[in-house]
């Protein structure tokens, strides 16, 4: 089992088992996120530095490299945008970005519904799955999308 | 960018097709400004049968989005899937402190 694959768990646990806690639900939105992130981390890593021990300083340098930041830019635009399996994981980290902020920033208050917040996971795990699908080129075109910049000439 | 009404209409169009079957009741759009300052559009949809399907519901999402880009509209798109009956649990009560005690080990 991977860290995301773990964390999605993890996710999921929380969600079912505080699903009366506005607090449980937010940390279960929160963690969904995170999963789908390191999910990319390490799809990005690995693109970059194949074969490469998982412990190495370089293997964490790339795997650092990922911003959250660049996320929502990168898939609006072209090649991510333009790519028919990239383009549909680019709205739902979009989405479980955006909603990781809500969870992890905002006073006390009511966020989801028990369904509000299932559907927001099932929408990482579906991310994870499309991230997993992706063809050898696919993965190499949103790891050097997403880790360099794209300088104008 | 488009105005809300404009955008309304679309995705009222494209719901009534892509959840036909669901019995697609209505939506709401609402041009909302996310964390990073960015402008996203908010739809939140009511259908007789609910959709659970997150492949479903990234489908619908797409097709409003794509209908949104042909018109110059390249924002990010959420869209909520409800069926009557399940609105938010507004008076929901933080009870942290009954966390089940096996969570904690």
């Amino acid at each position: 089992m991977t860290m995301a694959e773990r964390l999605l768990a993890l996710a999921e646990d929380m969600a079912l088992r505080g699903a009366h806690s506005l607090t449980a639900k937010r940390r279960a939105v929160s963690t969904a996120y995170y999963a789908v992130f390191h999910e990319i981390a390490s799809l990005c890593a690995d693109e970059i530095l194949p074969n490469e021990n998982k412990r190495s300083i370089e293997f964490e340098r790339v795997y650092r490299a990922l911003e959250h930041s660049s996320l929502k830019n990168e898939f609006r635009k072209s090649p991510l945008a333009t790519n028919a399996q990239l383009r549909p994981i680019g709205d739902l980290v979009a989405e479980l970005q955006s909603e990781r902020h809500k969870s992890d920033y905002l006073p006390t208050q009511h966020l989801y519904s028990v369904k509000a917040c299932t559907e927001l996971l099932k929408s990482a795990n579906l991310a994870i799955r499309l991230l997993k699908r992706l063809s050898k080129q696919d993965r190499r075109t949103l790891a050097v999308s997403l880790l360099f910049k794209n300088r104008p000439l | 960018m488009m105005r809300d009404a404009q955008i309304q209409e679309i995705v009222t169009r494209v719901l009534q097709t892509r959840l036909a079957a669901r019995n697609f009741i209505d939506c709401e759009v609402k041009s909302e400004e996310d964390f990073d300052g960015e402008s996203i559009i908010r739809v939140k949809a009511r259908s007789r049968i609910p959709v659970e399907d997150a492949e479903e519901r990234l489908g619908a999402t797409m097709a409003i989005r794509d209908e949104l880009r042909e018109r110059g509209d390249d924002r990010y798109v959420f869209l909520n899937l409800g069926a009557p009956g399940d609105e938010p649990e507004q008076n929901e009560e933080e009870r942290d402190e009954d966390f089940p005690k096996d969570a904690r080990s």
